[in-house]
Order: structure tokens, then C-alpha cells, then sequence
């Protein structure tokens, strides 16, 4: 009995002075960290991501689109065609809350958005998703419009919820339910329908195939009654991530880049061959 | 009889080792990078370190993900960089090469030797600071040149946020007894 208590106590013993003389245990300060990049920008061809900027910082977005590929060589594959252009900026208020203004030159659209991300998908699985909700009102400021005296015929507003997960270092997927209602809506062809508000589930997938190079994909399917001509917008992405710019090179369906506009105004069928180039730089500045 | 001389020794061991123990988990750790039009630095407040002032052992790491360089997509590009999913800590285990003396509350020089390690690779270095008693605290200051070559850290070659190959560490720690 003697005998254990001593070895009890040189056991301890040796432990205090492995304590002084050895390494210490690396701990890792924050193992519950959030994941790092599901996605590379805030968004993806057209449609938002749960990613969001850290706080303090300036995210300028130039997105460009050109015309329909299939006008052949006489259009250069419509990069002589004019383009859908939005010039914007975010900035992270918080780590998880980022707010957004930008103008699209498709009805000269001014929208303010906001996004919050709700829920972070952690590194040792404790949360599975990363869960973000937008919301986004839109401005229609094109002076053609005089039907629309009232500001609020003007108006359009967007909401979604996203849920994304990071399954490994490659690959991101996301779904995001979706609705848009539009104050004013204008039919310019007899026996066209056009509602005041859609329904649609925005499908994104991101897979990084190295440090610099991913591919992405985006399909919006429209739940509720499609415009009349308009298709489930689809778009199909190269990015680059360069250190300070991400630059997304894509075909895509979609005309526009606000998704408002997006799930009521797709007027191309992406399968039967009507799809535009884009493109879309993103640069990130620290303002403190 | 012999059982305890054999427990006597193991305590004196233990407690002559400890005695001259100093521990922190919140010193501060700060790189400088500088490159015209691109300097920036970054700082973390995660060092955590213990010196055994008996045995001369050096111990310091710092989780690399508690770097903050101001700016999310460049922290993020410097994870990315450092493959910190692999290579979570950078850490430094030497003992000292130089005498210090408690019984003083001077500023006095000293020199460690160990082992550097990051990113997977290690090198032998040598850090010149200072360290100064206060009261029963440890106060350490030090710097040294990090040549990311010698650490096989390359930043993509497409990066445009412009990297100094060399970077300036600066650590600041006021270790208490234990």
C-alpha cells in the first residue's frame, strides 16, 4: 500500500517536472472557428451568397454582361453587343452583417441590400450550416417610365434565406428559397401574364480545384407562375482568386444581376443555346 | 528507506523546477511586411509562452488563425498561404544561451537558440531581446527576420497583394510566475 502511494507520488512528480522541462500541449485558441470561404464573393454570377465581408471592409464589385453568344461571329458572339452593367459596393458592419448599394443600367435599377448571416458553419461540426438572410429593395429610376409617377410604383423588393455547407476544401453547395414582389408591373404584349410576386429556389455549387481556380453554377428554378417568355435562369462560372480580387468569368441565361429582375425577366432558354459572356470583378479594401 | 530518498529527489526536481517558471497565453506576436504601397502588419494577442529560468527551456507557439491583418480577404489569403488547416501553430523551442539574473529589476540582454517552426518546415535560429523582472512578473521583448523561403512559404504567384519575402516579428510578453 506504502509502495503505490510513493509511486502515486513520483508519477506526480515527474509530471511537474516533464511540465517544466518539455513542450507544452499546443492549444488552439478558437477550435470552434467558423468555416472560411464557402464562397469566394459575395456573389455568384447573379445570385448572393451566404459569404459576407469582415467587418471594416469595402467590397467593388464590376459586373458586365455582353449579348446572346448565338448571334455567331457577326456579333463576335455578341462581345460587340451592348452589355447589362452594375457598378456596386458592400461593406461589412460587422463580421456577419454587410450592407450593399448598387445601380444596374437595366432600368437603371438603384438597389440597397443588406445581408446577415444568422448562423456559421463551425470547423468541428458543431453548426453543419452557414445560414444568411438578404433583403434588398430595388429602385426603377429610368426616365421612360412616366407611368410610374408615384415613387412606390417604382419600388421592388427581394428576400431570401440561405443555406449553404462547405462538405470539404473543394466543394460549397447552397439553396436558397426566394421572393420577389414588384409594386408595378407592366404587360407589354396581349395575352402575356406577369405577376407582382415570384416564388424560386436559387441552387448554387462552388468547387475550389486550387488555390486560384474554382468553377461555380448557379440555377434558379421560379416556383410560382413564370412571366410569360421568361426560363429558370442558368449560369456556369470560372473564378480566379488573385489575393485582393476574386474575378468571375461566366455564361449565363440571365440578362440582369439583381435577382428581383432576375426571376421575372429571364428571357433566355440557357439549353437552347441562349446565353451571354459575363463577367464580374470583385475588389476588397480595408477602410480601417 | 530507499523508496524515500528515491520520492525526496523527485520532489526537489519538481519543485526546484517550477520554481523558476514563467507562463502567458495572451502575449502579443506582430509581423511587418513591408513593400512599397503594400506594407501592412499583422498582430495577434494569442502568444502563448513559458520560460524555465533553471533549466533555461524556451517554449512559445501562437494559433496562426489569431493573425488579424485589418483586412478579412487578406487574412484569409494569408491562412490559405500558411496552410494553417495543416499547420495550425508556429512555434519556437530553444533554451537560453545567455545568463539572466532574477535578483535584478535592470533591463538585461538575452540570447536563445531552438528551433523554429512553420508552415511544416523548421529551422535552427537564434533571437536576440530583452527581459526584465517586475515585481514577480517576467517582461520579454524580441525580434527577428523570418525569410519565408527558409519555411517553403510561397504566396500564388498570381496574388497581387505584394508580399515581403523577409518579415519583421516582434514579440511582447509580460509572463507571470507559476
Amino acid at each position: 500500500m506504502m509502495n503505490k502511494r510513493i509511486l502515486l507520488l513520483i508519477t506526480l512528480c515527474i509530471i511537474i517536472s516533464d511540465y517544466s522541462f518539455g513542450q507544452m500541449k499546443r492549444v488552439k485558441a478558437n477550435p470552434d472557428a467558423p468555416v472560411d470561404e464557402i464562397f469566394l464573393a459575395p456573389t455568384l454570377i447573379s445570385t448572393s451568397t451566404v459569404s459576407t465581408l469582415s467587418k471594416g471592409d469595402l467590397n467593388y464589385t464590376v459586373k458586365h454582361n455582353f449579348g446572346l453568344i448565338n448571334g455567331g461571329i457577326e456579333t463576335f458572339y455578341g462581345l460587340d453587343q451592348g452589355a447589362a452593367v452594375r457598378l456596386g459596393f458592400q461593406y461589412g458592419l460587422s463580421d456577419t452583417w454587410m450592407i450593399g448599394l448598387g445601380r444596374t443600367n437595366i432600368q437603371d435599377l438603384v438597389d440597397l441590400n443588406t445581408t446577415y448571416r444568422l448562423l456559421r458553419q463551425k470547423k468541428n461540426g458543431s453548426i453543419p450550416v452557414d445560414i444568411a438572410f438578404k433583403g434588398s429593395i430595388g429602385i426603377v429610376t429610368e426616365e421612360i417610365r412616366t407611368y410610374q409617377e408615384d415613387i412606390n410604383d417604382r419600388l421592388n423588393y427581394f428576400t431570401s434565406i440561405m443555406i449553404a455547407r462547405k462538405f470539404n476544401n473543394g466543394l460549397s453547395l447552397q439553396a436558397s428559397p426566394m421572393f420577389a414582389h414588384f409594386n408595378t408591373v407592366v404587360i407589354e404584349e396581349e395575352n402575356a401574364t406577369k405577376d407582382n410576386y415570384y416564388f424560386a429556389l436559387g441552387l448554387n455549387a462552388h468547387y475550389k480545384a486550387t488555390e486560384m481556380l474554382s468553377f461555380s453554377a448557379e440555377y434558379v428554378p421560379i416556383l410560382s407562375e413564370r412571366a410569360t417568355g421568361t426560363f429558370n435562369p442558368l449560369g456556369l462560372s470560372i473564378e480566379f482568386d488573385t489575393g485582393g480580387h476574386v474575378f468571375q468569368v461566366y455564361v449565363t441565361s440571365g440578362n440582369t444581376f439583381i435577382e428581383q429582375q432576375l426571376i421575372s425577366e429571364t428571357t433566355n432558354d440557357f439549353l437552347a443555346g441562349e446565353f451571354q459572356i459575363g463577367f464580374t470583378i470583385n475588389r476588397v479594401f480595408s477602410l480601417y | 528507506m530507499r523508496n524515500y530518498i528515491i520520492l525526496l529527489f523527485f520532489l526537489a526536481l519538481s519543485f526546484t523546477t517550477n520554481a523558476q517558471t514563467f507562463y502567458s497565453e495572451n502575449g502579443q506576436a506582430v509581423f511587418y511586411s513591408e513593400v512599397p504601397l503594400h506594407n501592412f502588419t499583422g498582430t495577434s494577442n494569442n502568444l502563448t509562452g513559458q520560460i524555465n529560468l533553471t533549466t533555461g527551456v524556451v517554449d512559445f507557439y501562437i494559433d496562426l488563425s489569431t493573425l488579424d491583418t485589418g483586412n478579412g480577404k487578406r487574412d484569409r489569403d494569408m491562412r490559405k498561404t500558411l496552410n494553417i488547416e495543416d499547420y495550425p501553430f508556429a512555434e519556437f523551442f530553444g533554451k537560453m544561451t545567455s545568463d539572466f539574473n532574477t535578483e535584478t529589476d535592470s533591463l538585461q540582454e538575452v540570447r536563445v537558440s531552438g528551433l523554429f517552426k512553420i508552415h511544416g518546415k523548421e529551422k535552427q535560429i537564434e533571437v536576440d531581446g530583452t527581459m526584465q523582472m517586475t515585481g514577480n512578473d517576467l517582461q520579454l521583448k524580441a525580434n527577428w527576420i523570418l525569410n519565408l523561403d527558409d519555411y517553403e512559404i510561397k504566396p500564388p504567384k498570381l496574388l497581387i497583394l505584394k508580399v515581403d519575402e523577409e518579415q519583421k516579428i516582434e514579440i511582447t510578453m509580460l509572463l507571470k510566475q507559476l
